[in-house]
Parts: C-alpha cells; sequence; structure tokens
C-alpha cells in the first residue's frame, strides 16, 4: 500500500501542465480517487505525477441558455449543489449517488471521464446529452464528441499529451425532462447498472426524441439507439415502455462475481425503464 | 472467472490451427506480448506487458498445449505472475468451418490471485474480452487474403487472451 516513487509537480496554468506532460511515464492528477489507489497498489507507477488542482481555469461551472459548461476539476459534490444547474436535475441527481461523501468531495468530472472506468457514472449523462470536451495540447485544443469518447475499456479518445480542459453539455429545455438511475454496487458505490435517459415530447405528449446511455453493463458505456428509436412517436404509457425496453440490442453484459451477464441484461432493461419513464415526466410535467 | 467467445476467420481449419500454433503469428497478434520463446513444440515462455492509460503491468509465465487434435480441437494451459499477482487456466478451443473460414470457439477457466485477483475482479471480463477482439482481429488481418476479416488462432489467441486478462486485471483499479 505504500507506492512506487515519483516526481510530483502542481503547475498553475495549463500551458505549464502541456509542457510537464512531456515527461515521460508522467500522469496527470486530478482528484486522485482512481489514481492514488493504482499507485497505492503499484498499478501504475508514473515517474511524474502533474496535480492539476492549482489550475484555476479547470474549476469553471456555469449554465447559460441551456449550454451547461463544467471544468474538468469539478468535483461530483460541487455539481450536486450548484445552484445553476438547478433547471437540469439529471446533473445533482447523477453527482449524489457517487460513490461514497469522501469519493464525492475529491472525484472530478473530467478525472471520471477519461479515467473511463466500466462502471462509472457520468459517462452515461455525457452520452446521453452528446456533450462534448475540450481537449488542449501542444497543437492547440479540440472538441472531443461523447460518441467519439470511449475508445475502450478504461480507454478514452484523450491523448496522452492532451488535459481536458472543459466538459460541455446541451441538455434540452423546451418540452424536455433528462434524468439519471442506477443500482449501485453496495461496496463501492459503482453502478453494476446506470442509465442516463433525455425526453423531448411533442404538443400532444408523444416522445418527438429520446436518447437512452448505459454505463456499468458493457466494457464501454453506449447509446441504446434501437430503444431510442421505438420511442419516437409513442406516448409512453407503461406498458408501451415495459415493450420498448424489453430487449435491448446493443447489451453486452459484462460478466464477474458482482453480477452475471444475465442479471446484467435484466437490470438494464428495469433501468432504462425508470430512468425514461422519469425523464418523460419531467418533459410532460 | 469463465470467459467464453466465439470468433471466426478467413482461413479454412487447417491453415486457422497452423496459425494458431505458429509462434510468428503469436507474437504478431498478441498485444502486449514482449517476448514468446518456443521451449519445445508445446510449451512457451512468454513475457507480457500491459499497458493501458490508467493501469500497468507485466507478467512472466508459460502456455502449454495439453492436448492437440488437429484441426478441431485445442487445450492449453496458462500460468503467468507478476507484480500485480498471478493467474492460472485451462482454455479449450474448438475449431469448425463455416463457409470458406473457421469459426473458433472458445472458453477459458481462470484462477486470478494477488492484487489483481482482489481488486481487478470488476475489470477482468472487459479486459479479457478486448485483448481477445484485438488478437483476433490481427489475426485475421495479414494472411487474409480475401475480403474477408476475421482472426484465427485459436490456442494462441486464448493464450494471448489470458496474457492479457492478467495484465487487465492489474488494470483492475477502481475509484471514481
Amino acid at each position: 500500500m505504500i507506492p512506487g516513487e515519483f516526481e510530483y509537480a502542481a503547475p498553475d496554468s495549463v500551458k505549464q501542465a502541456i509542457e510537464l506532460l512531456r515527461t515521460p511515464d508522467a500522469k496527470l492528477l486530478a482528484g486522485g480517487m482512481s489514481l492514488i489507489p493504482a499507485l497505492k497498489h503499484r498499478l501504475a507507477s508514473p515517474r511524474l505525477l502533474i496535480d492539476l488542482a492549482r489550475i484555476p481555469a479547470l474549476d469553471g461551472l456555469g449554465a447559460r441558455r441551456g449550454r451547461v459548461t463544467i471544468g474538468a476539476r469539478v468535483t461530483h459534490a460541487a455539481l450536486a449543489l450548484c445552484p445553476e444547474l438547478r433547471e437540469h436535475p439529471i446533473f445533482a441527481e447523477t453527482a449524489r449517488v457517487i460513490g461514497d461523501v469522501q469519493v464525492r468531495n475529491r472525484g472530478t468530472i473530467g478525472g471520471s471521464l477519461v479515467h473511463a472506468d466500466p462502471a462509472a457514472d457520468w459517462p452515461a449523462v455525457f452520452l446521453a446529452l452528446d456533450g462534448e470536451v475540450s481537449a488542449v495540447g501542444p497543437n492547440g485544443e479540440r472538441a472531443i464528441p461523447a460518441a467519439d469518447f470511449f475508445t475502450g475499456i478504461l480507454t478514452s479518445a484523450v491523448a496522452a499529451d492532451e488535459i481536458v480542459t472543459e466538459v460541455r453539455m446541451a441538455p434540452e429545455r423546451k418540452r424536455a425532462g433528462a434524468a439519471y438511475r442506477k443500482l449501485r454496487q453496495p461496496a463501492s458505490g459503482f453502478a453494476l447498472v446506470g442509465v442516463a435517459a433525455e425526453v423531448v415530447v411533442d404538443r400532444r405528449g408523444r416522445c418527438a426524441r429520446a436518447s437512452v446511455a448505459v454505463t456499468g453493463v458493457n466494457p464501454v458505456p453506449f447509446r441504446a439507439a434501437g430503444l431510442e428509436a421505438r420511442l419516437v412517436g409513442q406516448v409512453l404509457d407503461p406498458e408501451r415502455l415495459r415493450d420498448a425496453c424489453r430487449a435491448i440490442d446493443e447489451v453486452d453484459p459484462l460478466d464477474d462475481l458482482h453480477a452475471s451477464a444475465d442479471y446484467r441484461r435484466h437490470l438494464t432493461s428495469v433501468y432504462a425503464r425508470r430512468a425514461v419513464r422519469a425523464a418523460y415526466e419531467r418533459a410532460t410535467a | 472467472m469463465r470467459l467464453e467467445g466465439r470468433n471466426v476467420v478467413p482461413f479454412a481449419p487447417v491453415e486457422t490451427w497452423r496459425r494458431l500454433v505458429d509462434p510468428e503469428v503469436l507474437r504478431r497478434c498478441t498485444p502486449g506480448l514482449e517476448r514468446l520463446e518456443v521451449s519445445n513444440e508445446d510449451r512457451f515462455e512468454a513475457v507480457l506487458s500491459l499497458k493501458l492509460p490508467a493501469v500497468q503491468g507485466r507478467f512472466e509465465g508459460t502456455v502449454e498445449f495439453v492436448e492437440r487434435a488437429p484441426p478441431e480441437r485445442l487445450r492449453l494451459r496458462v500460468s503467468g505472475k507478476g507484480a500485480p499477482g498471478f493467474v492460472e487456466g485451462d482454455a479449450l478451443l474448438c475449431l469448425a468451418a463455416e463457409g470458406e473460414g473457421t469459426a473458433i470457439t472458445w472458453q477459458a477457466d481462470l484462477q486470478v490471485g494477488g492484487t489483481i485477483g482482489r481488486l481487478g475482479q470488476r475489470m477482468l471480463a472487459g479486459v479479457s474480452r478486448e485483448m481477445a477482439g484485438q488478437f483476433f482481429e490481427a489475426f485475421a488481418r495479414p494472411a487474409a487474403k480475401g475480403p474477408h476479416s476475421a482472426a484465427l488462432p485459436p490456442w494462441r489467441a486464448f493464450l494471448q487472451l489470458l496474457w492479457r486478462s492478467l495484465l487487465r486485471l492489474l488494470g483492475t483499479r477502481r475509484g471514481p
């Protein structure tokens, strides 16, 4: 439980951090809720740890005209309490069910996305709301859309010499609602299944657009495109919703000692139904 | 831990078999394989490095073919250890002609211990699956003559998978 030796740097600008990141075997430290345990168990042994804690540019948080901008180092706890996000309850309801108090106070949205744990919560919300991140590297800044972001288990599209500075999401506001529902693994707080859904309804209360994203089930979080298509044009009464959620094509579940593949498959249908239902109720309220 | 899968590769069963037991093919297709040495026809010494953004690990071990029934069945035993823990297990690959190619149906039973066993459970299956996918993709790619794209080295694939699983276990960190 004692990490190997490493150098430590705490730059005060993104530019300095990018410069430091040229060091071979350098690793960025945000909240450290995944990295520090990895260091302690020596599953990771970077030569240089670049602490992002002193870079104020990563701490911004705001919502303007439906566009939500979250600095990469904003903690889950900050997102749970942010008054500016009250219009979009999906953020607080997701943040509140992550890990435990300590994890929420230290862990960050940028760290969670880049670490790409297959059972992390933000990836589902990020995918369902069609978010994007800004990644800054030696060649400048680029935007990575959610659809291209998760490339494998524990792997994102962010390059080794890049730093994620900001996460942007644009939840619909008119006749729309979004919700996140999860089953927590009781010991870790990770999602055995987590589903984020956004629903937009037309004037007659039928679903005009739906997006549904699932975490904790496959090795990589995914959008349930088939389910989304089945929801469009429907009044989402409980029976229709149940039918639509019964089989979700993209499900290719992990099987481990926490939950079998069949159980995860079943849970995905149940939690997809609950998340879509909650989003639909918000949209029609 | 039990893993299973099915991959179709664009080679006839005899050719698929040949490639699966060919150290050169294994070297080329196994992600993270640093070294593979042939001890004898049925036994290999291997060093595998796993490098994910979040975790790294290095495993040394052996792969042994314990049952050969070409071109239909291959059973192998894998054991390896490294700083993050150890892995032991058996894998069975069954080959069957499918169209002009071969379907490789495989299953593996692995015991994983040490740090990866305690901490990596949650990631093990996902990492293994991904490594298997990479292996079969590479397996199919280079020698593929037709328009198919598949991969074929069953036991080698298994070996690689096992190794990778181990490595990935290393990657099992958790935390938000």
